[in-house]
């Protein structure tokens, strides 16, 4: 009798830590879900947008070229970046593996930062012709040591900017 | 949407928000440990009242008002707190300064349930007017849990940057799930540590016939709620925006589920052994529980406001549309878009009179002025001549732009 109490509590107990190890679990699984599509991808070449945009003041387009004139902004080709870097700082480590990179013709592999789904059609040039400033959508990139997404890039953010500056809300306009 | 040069979506001065980084979950901690239990406590006595025997379970009813629902000191604590948190808002993220609707919306709802709550109290001690009493009770709680309800929502607002500047044409964006999750949390807790205090009651009873009641509600209430806990706590995490995560949330959310777990434990204790008291080092884990809830949505909201986030904020509802940039009077066309396209790309190494990475377009572009045709083969194909420069690079120019700029740099450079 005294043996099945002591049983029952044990067996309490181990049903209350058996709970909140569930809990546990789903905790670590629901993390590690997320770090794998982190909103700061390491990227094979520390890039710097706090040198280049923000100290060195180069505008988006200078290296995003197609930013204003095509859907996507363009990563840009590694001749744009060996343009400057055949003759600027090119004992910094991160310069060498760049180089590394145009001698073996190589390409760098960049982890995607912004992706959008396959059934919305988003273009660069509308926006940025309609004068929306990059940072809008992306935020203060130049502040960034490693580039990260800071908007939520949902279907109810979007609708909700476009109604807030007149823009078309019709289905069509971004699924097609 | 700039005041003075300085965005208007800029939070305080660090010297303020160091203090108020500080100061603000310590007051929220107050705040929802106070005002949980409160409404806890005030829950379980209107139950008590309602559904108990008079001579059973009334007195207990009152022993829990008597300890957590309002006097005079709990309604200056926890009126000082709320308008300490919606100050603290105020100042310190300027960008979502509660407007009018939103101070009284919050307050006034809690202030009239603590006045209820503090007539139902009166009219429980005097065993009258049961109907009136019983609606009172019920009332003064639903105010409570009103106002915590937008306050819990409006904070999750803070880890939403992204639509403080859509506030205004939608308003509906108060209602998240993240801030519908941290107010299911903060019930559960709130539920769970009036448990505790139950228990605490049941202790401080002489007689341990009457000790029994209270121990066995208390610790089941609180056993109960700390069980429906974690479900939710992981419906917050699972609904916090991608910004606002990071290690250091998901170590403090496997702490506080650690903590939770070690609180069940000792819960399930007090439920079975009941000779040892209990109830004070419960008490103090649940404030150490409170406290880690606190932290996470502190370390949440310092994630998602950083400086790169709150960026560009000032440019959503704003535009500069090319067609506001008009040209100077008198340029051709192909001026004119020679000058856009220098002052996109080329303007980055190049200034017409002084160095920069390049040289001094007045002392270069002069010795083309024989021959354009010379300038634009330099500009699609560039080659180093100057060995005190570095290397111009081939720049990705249409044969337009090439035209268009050149034309730009032999009318604007010096003769």
């Amino acid at each position: 009798m005294r043996g099945d109490k002591w049983r029952m509590r044990l067996l309490a107990r181990l049903a209350l830590v058996g709970w909140f190890g569930l809990a546990l679990l789903v905790l670590a699984v629901l993390a590690r879900h997320r770090e794998q599509a982190p909103v700061a991808p390491v990227q094979p070449i520390d890039f710097p947008h706090t040198v280049h945009a923000d100290r060195l003041k180069l505008a988006c387009t200078f290296c995003h070229t197609f930013a204003d004139r095509s859907s996507r902004a363009g990563v840009p080709p590694l001749a744009t970046c060996m343009a400057c870097h055949r003759s600027i700082a090119v004992e910094r480590p991160e310069v060498r593996k760049l180089r590394g990179h145009v001698e073996r013709r190589e390409p760098v592999v960049w982890q995607r930062v912004h992706r959008l789904p396959d059934h919305v059609h988003f273009t660069h040039k509308r926006h940025v012709r309609a004068g929306v400033d990059c940072s809008a959508c992306h935020g203060a990139v130049a502040k960034m040591e490693r580039t990260k997404r800071v908007r939520p890039l949902t279907m109810g953010w979007c609708v909700t900017c476009h109604r807030a500056r007149g823009a078309p809300t019709d289905c069509a306009t971004c699924h097609r | 949407m700039t005041a003075g040069g300085r965005s208007v979506y800029a939070l305080g001065t660090p010297v303020n928000l160091t203090l108020l980084k500080s100061v603000l979950p310590l007051v929220l901690c107050i705040h929802f440990a106070r005002l949980g239990v409160m409404a806890g406590g005030a829950t379980a006595a209107v139950a008590l009242d309602i559904f108990g025997t008079p001579d059973r379970h009334r007195g207990l009813a009152a022993a829990i008002l008597k300890r957590v629902a309002p006097g005079p000191g709990t309604v200056a604590l926890l009126g000082l707190t709320a308008v300490l948190i919606l100050l603290g808002v105020q100042f310190g993220y300027p960008p979502l300064a509660p407007s009018g609707p939103f101070w009284a919306g919050t307050l006034t709802p809690l202030l009239a349930g603590l006045a209820l709550l503090s007539l139902y109290r009166r009219l429980l001690r005097q065993g009258r007017g049961m109907p009136l009493r019983a609606s009172c009770g019920l009332a003064g709680i639903a105010l409570v849990l009103v106002s915590s309800f937008l306050l819990c929502c409006g904070s999750g607002l803070l880890v939403m940057p992204e639509k403080w500047p859509l506030l205004e044409p939608v308003p509906m964006l108060l209602l998240s799930w993240s801030g519908t999750a941290r107010y299911l949390e903060f019930t559960c807790l709130s539920f769970a540590a009036t448990g505790a205090v139950i228990i605490l009651l049941g202790e401080r009873t002489a007689e341990p016939e009457d000790a029994r009641f209270p121990r066995r509600l208390g610790g089941g209430m609180a056993l109960l709620f700390m069980l429906a806990w974690p479900p939710v706590l992981l419906f917050g995490l699972f609904n916090l925006p991608a910004i606002a995560l990071s290690g250091a949330v998901w170590l403090l959310a496997a702490a506080a589920l650690v903590l939770a777990a070690i609180l069940a434990l000792q819960l399930a204790g007090a439920l079975i052994k009941t000779e040892k008291r209990r109830a004070l080092p419960i008490l103090a884990l649940f404030l150490a529980l409170f406290a880690l809830w606190v932290l996470i949505d502190h370390q949440a909201r310092e994630n998602a406001l950083d400086e790169a986030s709150r960026g560009g904020l000032d440019a959503v509802l704003t535009s500069a549309p090319a067609s506001e940039k008009k040209p100077a009077a008198g340029m051709a066309p192909a001026v004119v878009e020679g000058k856009a396209v220098f002052e996109r790309i080329c303007a980055v190494c190049h200034r017409f009179e002084v160095r920069l990475v390049g040289p001094p377009l007045d002392a270069v572009v002069p010795k083309y002025r024989e021959d354009p045709e010379a300038l634009k083969a330099f500009i699609r194909t560039p080659v180093k001549r100057d060995p005190a420069y570095p290397e111009m690079p081939k720049l990705p120019l249409t044969e337009a732009e090439i035209e268009a700029v050149a034309a730009y740099l032999l009318e604007k450079a010096a003769p």
